[in-house]
């Protein structure tokens, strides 16, 4: 059993009530937060280990609090929505969560979705550094250097780096990856990897529009590969 | 016609009655020494003040009389038509080319100041004719509106249209005989006005381009070739406008339409996938999850119950949402008092309300209001709680009912949170829930909306007021009743909630 806190928000009443149950029979602890407002409170007092967020909430959206709150942490965030389209699920991807479950849902569904996003991927074998020309990354430290700059990676988006770095060279299938990254429920969600792609290109490449690390293989998947023109040995930094 | 050449006949008259005027004051004033220059042009004068004023004819003889009077009374030798003097032959025969022009250009400047002030007028009958052409609305009120416009615009006796793609003819002023529908198809096929003076007639193609697509009739005064053929091109264009302008409000309406269809379609998904979301999560934990405690067991299935109960409320409540918006429910409006329907509503909210001191202010011999007591009991059992949702439980609910004009108001006041100006105008729409769910506790987003659509059914209106942390004041109003009491029933339809 775990022990693992999760702060609930949803501006529906009953919703929560459903929650607070069903989380605390499998063990979790539970906050709850009527608004986003009061759920960027909360974060603050309760530092959660995971935020199930409503997606359409009055006042502040759901996906306006998943932008605040993901600028300031990288706690897994499953985002709580009525609407099931490919839209919404990327809105709601693009603002930071890193899964996203439409209502009505399944306990059983919920939970194993919760697992996934608590599930930090353990690095089976270290990997030792990757340097390569401007993009230095740590992955016994999880850091990441982009010309000497840190860049803020959330749990899920340094999972995915892992996962393609430690198969450099190897073109990557979607199922493949989504499995490895978000745990054995999933594999048909590729519009997860077009936005966490997306977003780690932005982070990592030095022209998110023509990839140098991360190459798309089209109907396959997606492949690390550094640049082989001029590879430099080592590099100082500043 | 008669009077005309009466008129005329007159005016001759008066010009020679002036020449035997000016005639007999330059003989008696200086009989035998008046200088024939001075009388001369004493003639010409008066003879260009009357070609100014009366007819060419009148003042071309009033030429004549004055010469021969000017010739026998002052040229010598006077008393005879013979002229002794070669000179004074020039100077009568300059007399008479003189008074006969200038009469001439008198009379011409007479005529082209009336035709233009003819054609200013005919400018502004167009004017006043297009601009109540543009007032129409749509293609039906412009169709209607032409002809009457056309006979108010240029004060004609009756003006007919016909429009081939109605094939139907448009009519205003008396019905006259010779604007029939077979002479209007027939004109339709020419390019120009046909003007027939002798019976007061005017026919003229409508044409859009080079296209009839109808024809106007108009009688009871001839209008001008150019008047006619401008009065063809407004009505056209105004139809063109009509139409298009018809067209755009259409596809305005249809995208409105589907907007608010969406929206609709959003708020009731919303509203019966949040209940269906509770229970799904509830039931598949119960099945799953062997090792609930007793209490959780309960809760679950708490909430499962409450949710059955929100999703048959929704249900009902759109199904009665529909059939007001369709108009399809039936009042059983009779002449009561105002009390009755405080007293049911009471009544029906006793177990809620608890312990809340509700105070009752009603007016002393309130007159009695045409209500469908079961209707109206809806609505306020909605307002009652609603604020006793939205208020501290320690706070009073005030229920007054008073007369104002024609109508009885009964408002219900809480001391709650409040609602925003902006949320105001919004509690009243479909599905809208309120900002801190203020309306969405228990709410399905119908309540209101659908109370307005019952005060409205009755001709009465509903509305609220309220300040943030100062509480809200609803209040709606119901037709106080004139006729004669309890007169003729309307027949009792199935009620959506017995």
């Amino acid at each position: 059993m775990t022990s693992a806190k999760i702060l609930v928000v949803d501006d529906e009443p009953q919703i929560r009530r459903v929650l607070r149950t069903t989380l605390t029979s499998q063990g979790y602890t539970v906050a709850e937060a009527k608004t986003g407002d009061e759920a960027l409170e909360l974060f603050r007092d309760e530092r959660p280990d995971l935020i199930l967020l409503d997606m359409n909430m009055p006042g502040r959206s759901g996906v306006e609090t998943c932008r605040e709150l993901r600028s300031t942490s990288d706690v897994p965030i499953i985002m709580l929505t009525v609407r099931n389209t490919e839209r919404d699920k990327v809105h709601a991807l693009d603002a930071g969560a890193d899964d996203y479950v439409v209502k009505p849902f399944g306990a059983e569904e919920l939970m194993a979705r919760i697992r996934a996003a608590l599930r930090r991927a353990v690095p089976a074998e270290a990997l030792p550094p990757f340097v390569s020309g401007d993009l230095k990354i740590d992955f016994e430290k999880r850091s990441v250097l982009v010309k000497g700059v840190p860049a803020r990676l959330t749990p899920k988006e340094f999972e995915l780096l892992h996962h393609l770095v430690a198969n450099q060279g190897k073109a990557q299938g979607h199922r493949r990856l989504l499995q490895a990254v978000w745990g054995p429920d999933y594999g048909e969600e590729t519009e997860y990897l077009r936005v966490f792609i997306n977003q780690l290109r932005k982070k990592i490449e030095p022209d998110p529009h023509r990839p140098r690390y991360i190459h798309t293989e089209p109907w396959v998947g997606y492949r690390f590969e550094p640049p082989t023109e001029k590879p430099k040995a080592s590099r100082s930094e500043k | 016609m008669r009077s005309s050449t009466l008129n005329r006949l007159l005016q001759l008259a008066g010009a020679l009655a002036i020449v035997a005027f000016i005639t007999a004051l330059y003989r008696k004033l200086y009989p035998g020494e008046a200088n024939h220059t001075t009388i001369a042009l004493t003639f010409i004068l008066a003879i260009l003040a009357v070609s100014t004023v009366w007819d060419r004819i009148v003042s071309v003889v009033m030429s004549i009389a004055a010469t021969l009077a000017f010739n026998y009374f002052f040229l010598p030798p006077t008393g005879k038509f013979t002229i002794a003097d070669p000179r004074n032959w020039v100077a009568l025969i300059t007399f008479l080319v003189v008074a006969v022009i200038s009469s001439h250009l008198a009379t011409r400047a007479r005529q082209k100041a009336a035709d233009a002030s003819a054609r200013q007028r005919e400018i502004e009958r167009l004017y006043t004719f297009s601009r109540g052409l543009l007032e129409a609305r749509n293609v039906m009120e412009l169709l209607n509106r032409v002809p009457v416009q056309i006979v108010d615009a240029f004060e004609v006796g009756a003006v007919a249209m016909f429009l081939s793609d109605k094939q139907k003819v448009y009519r205003s002023g008396p019905v006259m005989p010779q604007l029939d529908t077979e002479s209007l198809k027939a004109i339709m096929a020419r390019e120009e006005p046909v003007i027939d003076a002798s019976n007061a007639l005017c026919f003229l193609p409508i044409r859009l381009g080079v296209r009839p697509v109808g024809s106007l009739g108009i009688s009871g005064q001839i209008l001008s070739r150019q008047t006619l053929e401008a009065i063809g091109t407004l009505v056209a264009i105004a139809m063109e406008h009509a139409r298009a302008m018809e067209q755009v409000g259409q596809t305005e309406a249809a995208r409105e339409a589907e907007k608010l269809r969406t929206a609709l379609l959003d708020a009731v998904t919303h509203a019966l996938r949040t209940p269906l979301t509770s229970i799904k999560a509830s039931v598949t934990n119960l099945l799953t999850n062997p090792g609930l405690a007793p209490n959780q067991r309960q809760e679950l299935l708490t909430i499962i119950n409450e949710e059955s109960d929100r999703l048959n409320r929704l249900v009902g409540e759109a199904s009665e949402m529909a059939q007001l918006d369709a108009g399809e429910v039936e009042l059983r409006a009779e002449p009561q008092p105002i009390d009755r329907v405080v007293s049911a509503a009471l009544e029906h909210c006793r177990s809620s309300l608890g312990n809340r001191t509700v105070r009752v202010q009603i007016a002393e011999n309130l007159p009695l209001v045409r209500v469908d007591v079961h209707r109206a009991r809806e609505v306020l059992v909605q307002l009652i709680e609603n604020a006793n949702r939205y208020s501290p439980p320690d706070q009073p609910i005030t229920i007054t009912a008073e007369a104002a004009s024609d109508f009885v108001v009964t408002s219900v006041a809480d001391r709650g949170a409040g609602i925003d100006d902006q949320e105001q105008a919004l509690i009243f729409e479909k599905f809208y829930r309120g900002r801190d769910q203020r309306y969405s506790v228990e709410g399905t987003g119908m309540g209101l909306p659908i109370a307005k659509a019952i005060v409205e059914a009755h001709g009465g209106t509903i509305s609220v007021t309220s300040q943030r942390g100062r509480g809200s004041v609803f209040s709606f109003t119901l037709p106080i009743e004139r006729g004669k009491p309890g007169h003729a029933e309307a027949p009792v339809r199935a009620a959506t909630n017995p």
